[in-house]
């Protein structure tokens, strides 16, 4: 991409164009309240999180995440979820079919750098309103957001409702997380990188021991990696003072002062994480609000020490959630919780990523509830050199076809060791998942 | 954005909430009784010639420095260690360290005041009331002395308690604190050099010395002119012994604050 660069040309539902600059990695999907992908749109045949466009080597790559109707290119072959295509200059991308959708999707253009304004490549279809509207974005936080290495914001006219641009990002970037032992160090994970955009569930999967709770650990910046973790545009190490306030954490064990009563403990963590500002009433009503969501107000006046697993659990992620984190990891929240309560309680996940939180939850029983996550992280251990590595990122939908199973559990069984029950071929899909993630269009 | 959270001074009063809801809830106040058991013991065994004659005073003032010393620890060694993994975690999340132990150091000096009337009620209701006024009546006098020397052991075991990973290492440490504090306070056995230096850091030296001051024991028929010096009936002296002992207060809270930051270093 050197000396040029690369917009796409965006055709909303309603045939309205306009260009949005390309730098790193942007997905696509559906505008609906707290989707914040990247770049949206307001078909109906569009998924959630239907694709995505990243830079690698020369050029950029589209990748359909594992959406319901599918991405054509040049309005012919239909793209196999998962498998990065290579983009080239006029490129034509729909989202769903041209027939089916009326040609919602984009076009890749590529042009000189110091050519701006310029569209060089014919329009989809023209645009029934000329005069530059004003573009609806979000009110970036940081200038730079909205205009990466001083590109211009998109300069043509735009469907109001369609744009949503930069909204923030988690990104990480680890190379490695490793203990000293002794004089020797030993690797726990290494190179793993995602993106997780704003409003996103994310299931962590891997097998016992495979590294989970320490990826997270990284992540969230309580132990951490040789990386770089990103939120916005925000590095979370450097100013993790700032950060842990918007962080939320349900570790695997609770921790919860036993001799204290569940009422006192949640009022205690409104007095200790909410703004300072925070009126008192407002607190109470705040901490009657979580008791009421957990499912814990007959137990409000009960000491820790009496309460059932299950219930512990739900104190721990209410004295998590009453801060209203941006970020909120869970580790295995569901762990004594029966299928009925697993599922509601997904439910209010699902509920709180949508009010545009980032959630990542730990589970050891993904099936029940798969379908209100939108991706899926997993972990593998490989057998050659005893380190976590990431085997997969991408949606549901890819994760079956990727790991050529119907199910999450399946997916968790084709990379535990025999001696765990497994299929023991956790190398052979981090291989695929490097190839994948090197691009390729095969 | 630190500065739009609670501050320093609410978050002390969260945590000395905390603390008080534990103790009732885990009937804290049992502890109350051991202490009153454990003086009562003392004062029967030191006998009649405590308060009256040179060595028996001694002796006395030290077992009930001894037993001081045991109710102090023994409020707070654990305190601390037992929820260690959950304040790494506050910690964490934005919890001031110093706030954490100045709520502890605040709850337990209430705890301290209420043990020391205690104690101070138990043993002169049975030993009577020593000594001629120096500063204040030997009744004040003596309930200072009891309450500096359990309040500074009480800190002294929430500093160990800042210091160790869990319960188990605290209840190991515990026993060579005191036996440091019954050696070196210089009663048992004569301190010469080095040791007689060591015994100045020892919160027993001090509180045995201050009780026998009270007692005004350079005024007593068997009074050995060895030890004149140490136990010199003046306000100067008492209120040395006092300052000694609320040095140690300060510096054990210091250390406290110091060794719990490395919380941070915690591994699973
Ligand atoms: N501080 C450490 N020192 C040495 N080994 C560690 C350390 N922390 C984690 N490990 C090792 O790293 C591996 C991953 O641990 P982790 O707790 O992340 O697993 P997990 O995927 O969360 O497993 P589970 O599902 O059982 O909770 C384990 O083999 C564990 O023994
Ligand atoms: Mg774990």
């Amino acid at each position: 991409m050197m000396g040029r660069r690369a917009v796409l040309l965006i055709t909303d539902a309603v045939g309205h164009t306009y260009e949005y600059p390309l730098s790193g990695h942007s997905t696509l999907g559906r505008n609906t309240l707290g989707n914040n992908i990247d770049i949206g749109f307001n078909g109906g045949g569009v998924s959630r999180t239907h694709g995505d466009v990243f830079p690698h080597g020369d050029g950029y790559y589209y990748r359909d995440l594992g959406s319901r109707n599918g991405s054509y290119v040049n309005g012919a072959r239909r793209l196999n979820p998962m498998e990065p295509y290579g983009l080239t200059h006029g490129d034509m991308i729909t989202l769903g079919s041209a027939a089916a959708n009326g040609g919602v999707g984009f076009r890749f253009i590529t042009r000189a750098a110091n050519d701006v304004n310029r569209v060089s490549a014919p329009r989809m279809q023209p645009s029934p309103n000329p005069a530059p509207a004003a573009p609806r974005m979000q009110p970036s936080r940081n200038p730079a957001a909205a205009s990466p290495q001083g590109t211009p914001p998109p300069s043509h006219g735009s469907s109001p409702a369609s744009v949503n641009v930069r909204a923030p990002k988690l990104k990480v970037n680890i190379a490695e997380r490793t203990v000293q032992k002794g004089f020797k160090k030993i690797t726990l994970l290494k190179d793993i990188r995602l993106t997780i955009a704003q409003g996103e569930m994310v299931m962590v999967l891997g097998g016992s021991g495979a590294g989970k709770t320490t990826l997270m650990n990284a992540i969230m910046g309580y132990e951490r990696a040789t990386g770089r973790i990103v939120f916005g545009q925000t590095d979370i190490y450097k100013e993790y003072s700032t950060m842990k306030y918007r962080i939320g954490y349900v570790p695997q064990q609770d921790l919860l002062r036993a001799k204290d009563t569940v009422y006192d403990t949640l009022r205690n963590a409104a007095k200790m994480k909410m703004p300072a500002r925070t009126s008192e009433s407002e607190r109470r009503r705040r901490v009657l609000e979580v008791l009421k969501l957990l499912g814990l107000q007959r137990e409000s006046a009960a000491l820790v020490s009496k309460l059932s697993g299950g219930q512990r659990k739900r104190l721990s992620i209410a004295v998590e959630y009453i801060a209203d984190p941006s970020l909120f990891f869970l580790d295995e929240p569901d762990s004594g919780l029966d299928g009925a309560m697993s599922k509601s309680l997904t439910q209010q996940l699902r509920g709180i990523a949508d009010q545009g939180k980032i959630i990542m939850v730990i589970t050891h029983s993904p099936d029940r509830v798969s379908g209100l996550y939108d991706k899926a992280v997993i972990l593998a251990k490989s057998a050659v050199d005893n380190v976590g590595h990431l085997a997969y990122f991408g949606s549901i939908p890819g994760a079956f076809s990727f790991f050529e199973t119907n199910s999450l559990e399946g997916v968790v069984k084709r990379i535990n060791r025999a001696d765990e029950g497994g299929d023991g071929k956790s190398d052979f899909y981090i291989e695929k998942y490097k190839k994948l993630q090197r691009g390729g269009n095969e | 954005m630190n500065s739009r959270r609670i501050s320093p001074f609410h978050e002390i009063g969260v945590y000395i909430g905390k603390c008080f809801r534990i103790f009732i809830n885990e009937k804290g106040w049992m502890s109350f009784f051991g202490a009153l058991l454990i003086v009562f013991i003392i004062a029967q065994v030191s006998g009649e010639k405590t308060f009256a004659q040179f060595s028996a005073t001694r002796s006395g003032a030290f077992a009930i420095v001894c037993g001081c010393i045991w109710i102090g620890i023994f409020n707070s060694i654990q305190s601390v260690c037992r929820e260690r993994a959950i304040i790494k975690r506050e910690y964490r999340t934005g919890l001031r360290i110093p706030s954490y132990v100045l709520a502890h150091f605040f709850y337990e000096g209430i705890i301290c005041l209420i043990q020391s009337i205690l104690v101070t009620a138990m043993f002169i209701g049975i030993r009577g009331i020593p000594g001629a006024t120096l500063l204040f009546s030997p009744v004040i006098g003596l309930f200072i002395t009891f309450f500096l020397t359990i309040f500074a052991a009480d800190i002294l075991g929430v500093l160990i308690s800042c210091i160790v990973k869990n319960e188990t290492a605290a209840m190991t440490a515990m026993p060579f604190v005191l036996i440091i504090q019954i050696v070196m306070c210089g009663i048992i056995f004569k301190l010469d050099g080095i040791a007689a230096y060591v015994a100045n850091a020892t919160i027993s030296k001090w509180s045995v010395v201050s009780i026998c001051v009270i007692a005004n024991i350079n005024s007593m028929g068997d009074a050995l002119s060895d030890y004149k010096e140490d136990y010199l009936f003046t306000e100067r002296h008492l209120l040395m012994c006092w300052m000694m002992l609320a040095g140690f207060i300060l510096l054990y809270l210091a250390l406290s604050m110091i060794m719990l930051r490395m919380i941070d270093k915690d591994k699973r």
